[in-house]
């Protein structure tokens, strides 16, 4: 049953959820609030429910992403803590999928269907070593990703008045730290020839999982901000100020030239955009 | 903006993501090749520093701004600012990209696959 009588989820999206993940089963720490006494026009309900079911299907493609990232740090010898949070990370998405669809159905009132799957997608980083592209693939899954992800949810939770969505915000952006530090920790404990590496691939593996963060489509106004969803702008200036202030920070603290970086930065961070 | 602000009122996640991340690790020991890193916030070593690609961690000058344009580093041929990164987990309303199709699987039923697929890197 596993708290299915309180859920919006779709029951094969619940499903997914392992009963041995970070809440025993559970979707979250604890039910979701009711939306409540909230007035909203059919169509208004319709698309904020839409915006939260297609994030339901973004958060479970990412499981797919951990699954490799997990992969990688084992193959690397990574600190056993880091391989286990990772591990972790592939059920808390699917558990991130199902808040999502429970938040989508209580919009519209009734359970959703489940979301329309996405085809997974990851990065090749052509010549790259092996045990290079190992690397990147969890400092740009956990160091970038997440972390433009963590200041995303920091936008949308200041936003957030609705109970509802306040709540399933805090409850991502409490896992989306988690699995941010996986990649902060990791670059700590970096041996030398990796780390160099590394060092030369920082300024297109930025540019790169950017591009991504920057071509979220968004209402331009903060008209649906009070149910989570921010407007472009604060979204994407929450992004560039994580870039200057974690990003950044967070290379220099592990020990890198970000110099190139701070350049590319400092010129208004163009990532160009792909057609 | 960060750059202009006192390091007492920067990013609040630096804290929380960077550096309380030690806490995620069990210890470093059973790591295979793997050792902590001496945490500083001081200027590369000379090994960092001569490992960067050409017209990279070079002080600050145009000739080394114009080699760190990624449209630059394209245009180039340079596949590395070319790739799709990670997925996002945070797609916000169905972006122009975002596609549907029905899709009918060996049983006969029916399914919709969507995709945000873009084509080829060409930066413009």
């Amino acid at each position: 049953m596993r708290a299915a009588m309180t859920s919006f989820a779709s029951a094969p999206t619940r499903d997914a959820v392992r009963p041995d993940g970070r809440f025993g089963g559970r979707v979250n720490r604890a039910p979701l609030p009711p939306l409540g006494a909230v007035e909203l026009s059919d169509e208004a309900r319709r698309e904020i429910a839409s915006v939260w079911l297609v994030q339901a299907a973004t958060e479970a493609r990412v499981a797919t992403s951990f699954a490799i990232v997990r992969a990688s740090l084992d193959e690397l010898g990574a600190d056993p803590g880091l391989i286990r949070l990772a591990a972790r990370a592939v059920d808390d998405e699917h558990r991130h999928a199902a808040l999502c669809e429970d938040v989508a159905g209580r919009y519209l009132g009734h359970v959703v269907s489940p979301y329309a799957p996405l085809p997974d997608q990851r990065p090749d980083h052509p010549g790259a070593s092996p045990e290079l592209r190992r690397a990147l693939f969890v400092v740009g899954q956990c160091c970038l990703n997440e972390t433009f992800a963590s200041a995303y949810l920091d936008v949308a939770r200041r936003g957030a008045t609705i109970p509802l969505a306040t709540a399933a915000v805090r409850a991502l952006l409490s896992d989306e730290i988690d699995h941010a530090r996986i990649g902060w920790a990791f670059v700590q404990t970096l041996p030398t020839a990796v780390r160099d590496g590394l060092q030369a691939w920082l300024l297109p593996l930025t540019v790169c999982n950017l591009r991504e963060w920057r071509r979220i489509h968004l209402p331009s106004d903060d008209r649906l901000a009070a149910h989570g969803i921010p407007a472009w702008s604060d979204a994407q200036a929450g992004i560039t100020e994580a870039l200057e202030g974690v990003v950044l920070e967070g290379f220099r603290h592990a020990g890198f030239d970000t110099r190139a970086l701070e350049r590319w930065a400092r010129r208004g961070a163009p990532v160009g955009e792909v057609v | 903006m960060i750059f202009k602000a006192p390091r007492s009122v920067r990013h609040q996640l630096l804290h929380t993501l960077v550096f309380s991340s030690v806490l995620a690790l069990d210890g470093c020991a059973g790591g295979a090749g793997l050792t902590p890193t001496p945490q500083t916030t001081s200027a590369p070593s000379e090994v960092t520093v001569a490992a960067l690609p050409s017209g990279s961690g070079s002080s600050s000058g145009s000739g080394a701004a114009v080699a760190e344009d990624p449209e630059v580093q394209v245009a180039s041929g340079d596949p590395r600012y070319c790739e799709r990164g990670w997925p996002t987990t945070k797609a916000g309303t169905r972006p122009p990209a975002y596609h549907c199709t029905t899709v009918t699987l060996e049983d006969g039923t029916e399914r919709e696959e969507c995709s945000d697929e873009v084509g080829p890197c060409v930066l413009r």
